[in-house]
């Protein structure tokens, strides 16, 4: 039974006024829903709240249930929500809302990226927490 | 004379921009990378990004020591690390340069950087990385100027309206996640 259990990954973008959700297959190859904040709610100005980050992962995970996928694999890409000045709260709402509904959570990754040219940050070594 | 912070993903202007600025006001210009460079400020490489990792504690302490000699001169620095430059009190603005993430595909194509390089630093700008960090460092100092409609000169212009207190544009106003879509 157990090797039946059908799993995806939920791409979780997340910036100053926005969050989408992107689930593909575990593959990545086939996009199996998107939704965002703005997509679920009316005013503009919302569309960066938790509130719609959690609507638009509510309504995602809706359809991540029909086509039959119980867990979903986190990727995380996300700036902000780490500290009290910065906007952003959109990425951890999303992956409450997710388990709120049903949805078994997996591996959570954080795959933000770093801007880079010649030089960089160092990556990954930011003790960020999702 | 003011000390200002020019920073943003790279291809959004940056240099372009900066040394315009700095004849124009008639002050210094320090570019993060050539400072990176010179002073030899990394600790390591990254093989798989292509990149020089740079010593995040060095390029601040060394920042501070140049505004501090330069402060009464007035001065730029642009990079796009410039605004980890911590001690906030040493500054007068912060200006974030934004580009559409379709237009910055295209210059940043121009730069023989392997694909996933050039995504990479797409998907930073459309996740409002540079203006983020510039945020958590210097909150209220902070500017977002959208170049994607503007001439170089135009953006010239307007920093310099920002510098002179004549005008304040509060990060937010910029929206390019919709460019995260699968289509
Ligand atoms: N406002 C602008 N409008 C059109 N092209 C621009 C503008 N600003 C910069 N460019 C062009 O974009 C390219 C990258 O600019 P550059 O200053 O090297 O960016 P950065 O230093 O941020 O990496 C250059 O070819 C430059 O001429
Ligand atoms: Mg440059």
């Amino acid at each position: 039974m157990a090797e039946k259990e059908k799993w995806g990954v939920a791409n979780v973008y997340s910036s100053f006024n926005n969050t989408i959700i992107t689930v593909t297959d575990i593959t990545g190859a086939e996009t199996i829903t998107q939704w965002s904040g703005g997509k679920v709610v009316r005013a503009d100005r919302q569309e960066s709240s938790p509130f719609a980050a959690m609507e638009a992962a509510t309504r995602a995970a809706e359809d991540v249930k029909e086509k039959g996928i119980i867990g979903l694999h986190i990727k995380v890409r996300a700036p902000g929500g780490n500290g009290p000045r910065t906007p952003g709260p959109g990425a951890q709402a999303t992956i409450r809302a997710l388990a709120r509904a049903g949805i078994r959570i997996g591996k959570i990754e954080d795959v933000t990226p770093i801007p880079h040219d010649g030089t960089g940050r160092p990556g990954g070594k930011r003790g960020r927490r999702v | 004379m003011s000390v200002i912070l020019i920073t943003g993903t790279p291809g959004t202007g940056k240099t372009t921009v900066s040394k315009l600025l700095s004849q124009k006001l008639s002050i210094p210009l320090v570019a993060v990378n050539d400072l990176v460079e010179e002073k030899h400020l990394y600790h390591g490489y990254d093989p798989e990004k292509g990149y020089k990792e740079v010593d995040m504690e060095d390029l601040c302490h060394e920042l501070e020591t140049i505004i501090i000699n330069f402060q009464k001169d007035g001065l730029i620095i642009e990079g796009h690390l410039a605004h980890f430059l911590e001690n906030s009190d040493l500054i007068d603005c912060v200006v974030v340069l934004r580009a559409r993430p379709d237009i910055l595909i295209k210059r940043l194509s121009k730069r023989n950087w392997p694909e996933s390089k050039v995504n990479e630093n797409v998907e930073a700008e459309a996740l409002d990385i540079c203006t983020f960090e510039a945020v958590e460092n210097h909150v209220n100092k902070v500017n977002e100027v959208d170049t994607t409609d503007l001439e170089v000169e135009d953006v010239v212009d307007l920093i310099i309206k920002i510098v002179n207190g004549e005008k304040h544009i509060p990060p937010g106003d910029v929206n390019f996640l919709e460019y995260m879509y699968k289509s």
